[in-house]
């Protein structure tokens, strides 16, 4: 199957509004995913501490 | 409308599987928590003194004591530390300690509000030392080196606490605003609930559902710190061997105390020899005057601003509904005599002690018949030497199977 061939296939499922929405839930999931991976890293570091004895 | 369905319920769909991964993600971490906690117990990991999710799983395991406390819990560490003494589970538990160097009372409180009803009705200690109340107060940098931003969002936003106590506990929290510096939600809360004005009440009430929503966060990224430890740390969880034997307490006791006499022969203070070498101004106390320094101990004790954090302590616990032993250390005697604290100064400090805690019906071992005993502790903030930590072993122990109540 050529590449134009391809496209025309997967254009074609994507009119399909069951598949749209799922391709588009999980584009939308990944996007979610991204931002948690990159910015919700937790801190949970304390300055150094300074000793008093107790 | 039309037109923006095809996007909105996709994108709806996206959030409700995304709170449905991270609620099924929060169930699985507090399973393995679960099965890993008593391994992990003796590891002193960092996340369990700032995080909640290991304390919460400790508490789920009844052959677990929790212990909080601060330095005198490892500052001395030998076969008789309470966390090496029991981890064979010799009577039938484990101490696990939440425990870091300078660890104040209302770190503490935080650190107990945040679990909350998960601690209602359980047997928790509370370590500490004398020497947290001989100092007027406790600067930022010291209470910052132990501060936890998820204790403190779940302590000022948690339902369990009497509005009265929180805003009280506000007050103090205001004394260290570095803490909070980079937590504006935090920040706004604290501020409006300190204040006694209606309009900055509603401030603070209107703050609480976001305020819920960032500690939901900040326990997400506890529970994947966690997950991350452990599987990174395979080689920490082989289970340590269970042995169970009847204790000699007589025969621990006899044994450390010739073993701490002989490690401490060269001075009268319980310091260790090669440590009383090493340390020569320590000598200096040699020719003071008995009663010398009275004042400013007295004045010291008195002016302590850990005395009202100690009192938030037990209105949390008695708040939450736990069974807490209040566990102090004596004040090394010896050393305070030689620095010029006579023994009705010191007693000042065990009778305000007992008469802080009494009110509240919570049990107190001070050790106050220890006080001269210069084989106890090791140094002048009574951090415990290995014959004192059999006598704090074995309050331990009779607290867990309920002879101390």
């Amino acid at each position: 199957m050529s590449i134009k061939r391809w496209m025309l296939f997967i254009t074609g499922k994507f009119t399909n509004p069951w598949v749209r929405g799922i391709l588009l839930t999980l584009y939308y999931l990944a996007i979610l995913l991204g931002l948690i991976l990159m910015y919700g890293k937790g801190d949970f570091s304390t300055p150094p501490f300074i000793y008093q004895g107790f | 409308m039309r037109k923006a369905l095809p996007h909105l319920l996709p994108a709806l769909a996206a959030i409700l599987i995304l709170f449905g991964l991270l609620a099924g993600g929060s169930l699985f971490a507090r399973f393995v928590e679960l099965r890993y906690v008593n391994t992990l117990a003796p590891d002193r990991l960092k996340q369990t003194d700032v995080g909640r999710a290991l304390q919460e799983a400790a508490f789920l395991r009844p052959d677990l004591l929790p212990v909080y406390g601060s330095s005198e819990m490892f500052e001395e560490d030998d076969e008789n530390s309470a966390y090496r003494f029991f981890q064979t589970y010799p009577t039938g538990f484990t101490v696990f300690e939440v425990a870091a160097s300078g660890m104040t009372s209302l770190e503490i409180a935080q650190n107990l509000a945040a679990l909350g009803p998960e601690i209602k009705g359980k047997k928790v200690v509370i370590s500490f030392t004398p020497s947290m109340f001989t100092s007027t107060t406790v600067s930022e940098k010291e209470y910052s080196g132990d501060f936890s931003r998820l204790h403190a969002n779940e302590l000022v936003f948690s339902p369990y606490i009497s509005f009265d106590l929180k805003q009280h506990i506000a007050s103090r929290m205001l004394d260290y605003p570095d803490t909070f510096a980079d937590d504006p939600i935090l920040g706004f809360a604290l501020q409006n609930l300190a204040s006694s004005s209606p309009f900055n009440l509603l401030l603070y009430y209107l703050s609480v559902p976001v305020g819920r929503l960032q500690v939901q966060v900040i326990r997400l990224q506890d529970h994947w710190d966690v997950l991350n430890w452990i599987y990174s740390n395979p080689q920490a969880l082989l289970p340590i061997p269970r042995k169970t034997y009847s204790i000699d307490w007589k025969a621990e006791m006899a044994r450390a105390q010739k073993m701490q006499a002989k490690l401490t022969s060269n001075n009268p203070f319980g310091i260790e020899n090669n440590e009383w070498n090493r340390r020569p101004y320590l000598k200096l106390g040699k020719n003071i005057n008995p009663f010398s320094s009275d004042k400013n101990f007295l004045e010291e004790l008195s002016n302590s601003k850990e005395w009202e954090d100690f009192d938030i302590l037990l209105s949390v616990l008695k708040e939450i509904g736990a069974q807490p032993l209040f566990l102090s250390r004596p004040l090394n005697g010896e050393m305070w005599n030689a620095l010029g604290v006579s023994l009705p100064a010191r007693q000042v400090f065990y009778v305000r002690l007992q008469a802080t805690v009494q009110p509240y019906g919570f049990p107190l071992v001070d050790f106050y018949d220890q006080d001269t005993n210069r084989l106890f502790s090791v140094d002048l903030f009574s951090h415990t030497s290995r014959l004192g930590w059999v006598y704090v072993d074995q309050a331990l122990d009779a607290f867990y199977h309920g002879k101390i109540h």
